[in-house]
């Protein structure tokens, strides 16, 4: 009986010893490593999108002269509205190259943005003359220039005025034009 | 009683397993967060992404300059294409941009009424020009014609 009782003890305090490792142990270790194990997945994930971002940046890296060449082009394409003398220049040099005469008329006004525009923009009214095809040559030029500019409004005269070239002679057209220059 | 020890052995080797797998589970987290937190490459990710949110704008900045661009030059060349008959002539244009079109006019002279008709025809068979419409008067002589015109451009 004495021995069946001792056994009984054991039996319990070896019960009781299991359950106590098992609840303060085991159970904490393995809900210890479960979070962990997500914590590492949700961080092996963020490594590779700050890996795969950092590869991208590179790239730009490296790609990024040759955007910003073409970028700086772009922003000189937009006039200083306080000194619109490269474009002044401009439509001297394309008038010149296109055969017709040209006057501008410059309005002295503040650089506004006008509605859903992008950028604020000068008005300059300009009067040119030369025969159809020279100032066709010349519209399309302007509308083809390097600067952000565009024709608002148009109005064309025939003039009584007549122009010889190669044996051919052409009516001269008068043309005036409303520009919309757009600045920095 | 040597099963009991047995088994408690078994349970205390258990453990030990479970305490290496957290301290190894534990120093590689570690690791990461290290190289996570790398502050220079962090910054520079920030600046570079402002940097090309910057360009974005500009480019769709000028991409919608070029959606409204409108030729007037492209119009002049679609209006002289028209085959104008003889004695029909275009003495005064005037244009002038509306939104994503060109509303002109024009003045012009035909010697008869059915060259005015011809030119009409061959202005409307022009896809680009929408709405033709030819002033009532520009019809009731039948010579010596001031014809007025006016119409929209779109292409």
């Amino acid at each position: 009986m004495n021995i069946k009782i001792k056994n009984f003890i054991i039996a319990i305090i070896f019960i009781v010893i299991y359950l106590a490792v098992i609840l303060f142990f085991v159970w904490s270790l393995i809900k210890d490593i479960k979070n962990e194990s997500l914590n590492l997945v949700m961080q092996k994930n963020e490594e590779f999108s700050f890996k795969e971002q950092m590869f991208f940046l590179e790239k730009f890296n490296q790609e990024k002269v040759a955007y910003q060449e073409i970028f700086l082009k772009y922003e000189e394409a937009l006039i200083d509205s306080k000194n619109p003398i490269i474009l002044i220049k401009f439509l001297e040099n394309t008038a010149k190259e296109s055969n017709v005469t040209l006057d501008i008329l410059l309005t002295p006004s503040l650089a506004q943005k006008i509605g859903t525009d992008i950028w604020p923009s000068i008005s300059m009214q300009i009067k040119f003359s030369g025969s159809f095809q020279n100032t066709l040559k010349f519209i399309n030029k302007l509308e083809n220039s390097p600067y952000f500019l565009s024709i608002e409004s148009l109005k064309m005269n025939k003039s009584e005025e007549k122009v010889k070239v190669k044996n051919i002679t052409s009516i001269i057209i008068k043309t005036d034009c409303l520009l919309k220059i757009f600045t920095k | 009683m040597i099963l009991g020890i047995v088994f408690l052995i078994f349970l205390i080797c258990l453990v030990l397993v479970l305490f290496s797998l957290k301290f190894y589970l534990l120093t590689d987290v570690f690791a990461q967060k290290e190289q996570e937190t790398r502050q220079k490459d962090f910054f520079e990710l920030t600046k570079t992404k402002k940097e090309i949110g910057d360009y974005n704008k500009k480019i769709s900045d000028f991409k919608s300059f070029y959606d409204k661009q409108i030729y007037f030059g492209k119009m002049l060349e679609s209006i002289f294409k028209i085959d104008i008959p003889k004695g029909v002539y275009i003495i005064y244009l005037s244009s002038e941009k509306k939104g994503k079109k060109i509303e002109s006019t024009i003045y012009g002279y035909s010697d008869l009424r059915e060259n005015l008709i011809l030119f009409k025809n061959n202005i409307e068979k022009e896809k680009s020009i929408i709405n033709p419409y030819f002033s009532q008067d520009s019809w009731t002589k039948v010579e010596k014609i001031n014809f007025y015109l006016s119409f929209q451009y779109e292409y």
